[in-house]
This record gives C-alpha cells, sequence and structure tokens, in this order.
C-alpha cells in the first residue's frame, strides 16, 4: 500500500461534489465553524470521521438498518477483544483497570468505522481518503481490508509472502467475495465469542463440494479441516509488547514470527464445526504483552489457549501435505505437541495440543506396486 | 403588509445565499490540492512513535 501525500489524505474531487453524499453539507456531517476562512476556527468542534463512535448520528438517517447493526459489528465495537484478555487478566481490581487503560491506548485504536470502509484508509493506517471522498459501497481490498488486515492475511492472501491464495492470484477474487457486507456489516447478536461466530461467516463448503472421487477426501471425510490440506506455512507471532514512548505516543513490538503449518486439535467441536483436525496459528499474545502498564497484570495467562483455530488465507489445489499421505502421517513436526508449547502455555493449550500417541500413523504400501495395491490417486 | 413579506423574503434569500457561499469554504479550501499543499507545510508531522517494531 503505496503512502498517501498529506495533502491527498484530504484533497476532495470536485467529482464527488455531484454525488447523493457531495450534495450533503460538510458540516451536517463533519461539524466544525464552515464560517470561518482560517483553516484553525473552521476546524473548531469538526470531526474527521463521524461516522465513530456513533454511526447512526452521520449514517443513521439514510442507511439506518446498517447504522443499527454497526453498534454489533465486531469489525466497529472490536467486542470480543475485552473479555477474551480479561480471562488472562488478574483479578485484582487495580490491575484490570491498568490492563483496561492499555487495551485502550493498543487494541481498540484497530476499530474500524463506516468510513473507514467506505471512504478512506483506516486510522489505523494513517488514514486518508482513497477516491477522493467518495462513498464506495464495496471498500478497497488494498487501501481499507488488508490495510488493517495485511500482515497475516494479506500478505498470505496475496503472495507478498508464500505463493499466495489461488482464489485471489488465479480467479481474481477479492476479500468481499467470501466476505460480504451481511457478515462484516454484522447480524446483529452481541454473544460472539469471536469472529467465527457471525452468521453468515464463510465457509469452503458454500461453494466447493469435496469430490468423494477424490482418496483423501473419501478417506479422511469431515474429521480435518479444509485448510490442513490445502493452505502454505503462515505467520504466528510470539511476544507482542505495547507501551507507549518519551512522547506519550503508543508502540508495539512484536520481535518473534515464524512461518509454519501446525495442525492441532479441534478445541471446539460442534455441528458448524464438526474437524477434529484443524490448524491452529500462534497468537502474539505473551503474559508481559502489557507489562509497560504494570506487573502481573495477566496473572490467568493460561487459562486460554494462545494457539488458535486458523482459517489461513493462502489456499492452494496442491500442496505439500496432499502430495504424499506420508508427508502428514507420522511427521511429527507438523503436529501441535507439548514439546513445541512453552511449558507455562502447556496448560492453556491443551486443548489444541496433539498427544504423540494420537499423531496419525505412517500408511504403508506407499508407492507399491498398483496391481498389488490399486488405488485412485488423488490428482487436482 | 405586501412591503412586510418582501423584506423577509429578501432577508431570508441573503440569509440562504450567505449560508451557502459559507459551507462552501469547506470545499474551497479541500478541492485546492496547492492550497492544502501549503497548508500542511505549516503543521507538525503526524504523530507515530518510532519504537514500532515488527508485525502488527
Amino acid at each position: 500500500m503505496a503512502p498517501l501525500e498529506p495533502h491527498e489524505k484530504v484533497l476532495v474531487d470536485k467529482d464527488f461534489l455531484d454525488t447523493d453524499h457531495g450534495e450533503i453539507d460538510c458540516a451536517d456531517c463533519h461539524g466544525g465553524n464552515p464560517e470561518a476562512g482560517e483553516m484553525k476556527a473552521a476546524h473548531k468542534g469538526m470531526t474527521a470521521d463521524p461516522t465513530f463512535p456513533d454511526a447512526d448520528k452521520a449514517c443513521g438517517d439514510c442507511h439506518e438498518e446498517e447504522a443499527a447493526l454497526a453498534k454489533t459489528s465486531l469489525h466497529y465495537t472490536l467486542a470480543t477483544y475485552r473479555p477474551t484478555v480479561h480471562r488472562r487478566a488478574s483479578e485484582d481490581r487495580k490491575k484490570m483497570a491498568l490492563l483496561d487503560k492499555g487495551m485502550d491506548n493498543h487494541c481498540f485504536s484497530c476499530h474500524a468505522s463506516c468510513g473507514q470502509c467506505h471512504v478512506s484508509r483506516p486510522d489505523s493506517a494513517m488514514g486518508g481518503f482513497i477516491d477522493g471522498h467518495r462513498f464506495n459501497a464495496k471498500p478497497d481490498q488494498a487501501n481499507q481490508c488488508t490495510a488493517c488486515h495485511g500482515s497475516r492475511v494479506g500478505n498470505e492472501f496475496t503472495g507478498a509472502t508464500g505463493q499466495g491464495d489461488v482464489h485471489y492470484t488465479r480467479h481474481d477474487m477479492d476479500c468481499m467475495e467470501c466476505h460480504p457486507a451481511s457478515e462484516l456489516h454484522g447480524d446483529g447478536k452481541t454473544d460472539h465469542k469471536n469472529r467465527y461466530d457471525v452468521e453468515g461467516s464463510p465457509r469452503c463448503d458454500d461453494c466447493h463440494q469435496p469430490d468423494p472421487k477424490v482418496e483423501q477426501h473419501a478417506v479422511h471425510g469431515d474429521r480435518i479441516s479444509c485448510y490442513v490440506c490445502h493452505s502454505q506455512p503462515y505467520a504466528n507471532c510470539y511476544a507482542c509488547h505495547v507501551g507507549l514512548d518519551s512522547n506519550g505516543l503508543a508502540y508495539y513490538k512484536n520481535p518473534v514470527e515464524e512461518e509454519h503449518l501446525m495442525i492441532g486439535l479441534n478445541p471446539d467441536q460442534g455441528p458448524d464445526r464438526p474437524e477434529k483436525w484443524i490448524l491452529v496459528r500462534r497468537v502474539p499474545v505473551d503474559p508481559t504483552s502489557f507489562e509497560f502498564y504494570g506487573k502481573d497484570l495477566l496473572t490467568n495467562f493460561d487459562q486460554a489457549n494462545n494457539w488458535k483455530y486458523a482459517s489461513p488465507h493462502n489456499i492452494q489445489k496442491n500442496t505439500s501435505q496432499n502430495r504424499e499421505c506420508n508427508n502428514c502421517h507420522g511427521n511429527k513436526d507438523l503436529f501441535l505437541t507439548e514439546d513445541k508449547v512453552k511449558p507455562e502455555m502447556q496448560k492453556a493449550n491443551a486443548p489444541v495440543i496433539v498427544p504423540e500417541d494420537q499423531i496419525p500413523g505412517k500408511q504403508e504400501n506407499q508407492g507399491e506396486d498398483e496391481e498389488k495395491a490399486p488405488r485412485k490417486r488423488s490428482y487436482f | 403588509m405586501r412591503w412586510k413579506f418582501a423584506f423577509l423574503m429578501a432577508v431570508l434569500a441573503v440569509a440562504v445565499g450567505t449560508a451557502a457561499a459559507q459551507a462552501s469554504q469547506c470545499v474551497t479550501c479541500h478541492t485546492d490540492a496547492e492550497q492544502l499543499k501549503a497548508i500542511i507545510k505549516t503543521l507538525p508531522p503526524p504523530a507515530i512513535s518510532a519504537e514500532t517494531a515488527g508485525k502488527g
């Protein structure tokens, strides 16, 4: 994503003024003092992004349904962040308050708003109009979606790391093909545990039905997540720490990142996700992630796993995993075994760690005479 | 009565015209790249911490 020149960030295209949104007086949405002829006075009381934190105020008159949904949309509220981090938190109220302050300074700076999906780059990517203030119904993948979802999903999807995702690299599909407004605007519910709980979250089988004539599909059924066989290695981050620098500006430091693929056990098996075997990704939280704000803020760190259910956006038809059965079977390196998890995190990750005696064994008769062991090889 | 009405309409027209002209002050500046560049030169750069490192 190329940087915007400072003036480009606020340069309104004259054509915008002929659009429905452009015909509204600037001050009606942004406030401020348009009567003033000088910048400082004109900007007094002005809101750069009037769509946050109250989408209703700027957008609700015309977009009643969308503005109402924004109140519970995870992009808007980041509602799952606080309960997730709080599970790891100390029960001491003063420490909880320090943790919340840290989260407000860092985690919650990453919300999206109506404007940050339809008009400008997100604040977390330094903002700025992407199309002269025009309102685009469809967000821009490069300037909006991956401006935030860049370092993992964006890089993996486009091939900045790895070979990219065939949905994008070969079929020109962008984020919105699988993640339409109906999902991103939210479902109006407030009980999501994570992003996968949102109604309308895409599933592979929305479009793809596994071919039963393909041996690996027939043998594995729904015991294995599609991602296990069709993803490439992906980014895992280990030790993010946040703080404020000497100027009071927020920073994060995420020094350790590794690309690999790790198979784990599904901790939330159910009708929607029946697979036993899934991919897991190390998320960057660490017991000392918020240490800048206070000692021992995450004393219940082991109450939640930090190897999480993963859906890497780097799908390929042919991968190392599906080239040969024994690239997975008997290959301990690919499975999240106890020795790969720090001792102090093993309890938390017990639901996803694969006991060594559960790793599927090597398959015999691989590559022998086809007449003796006729099997349809799954050539895609 | 007719004169009063005409006077009121004139005042209203001036008020609306003035408001419209004044509202476009935003537009006058924000559609002028050169003016924006000149203003931005007088502003401090955006505040970003130099300590941020690694993937976000």
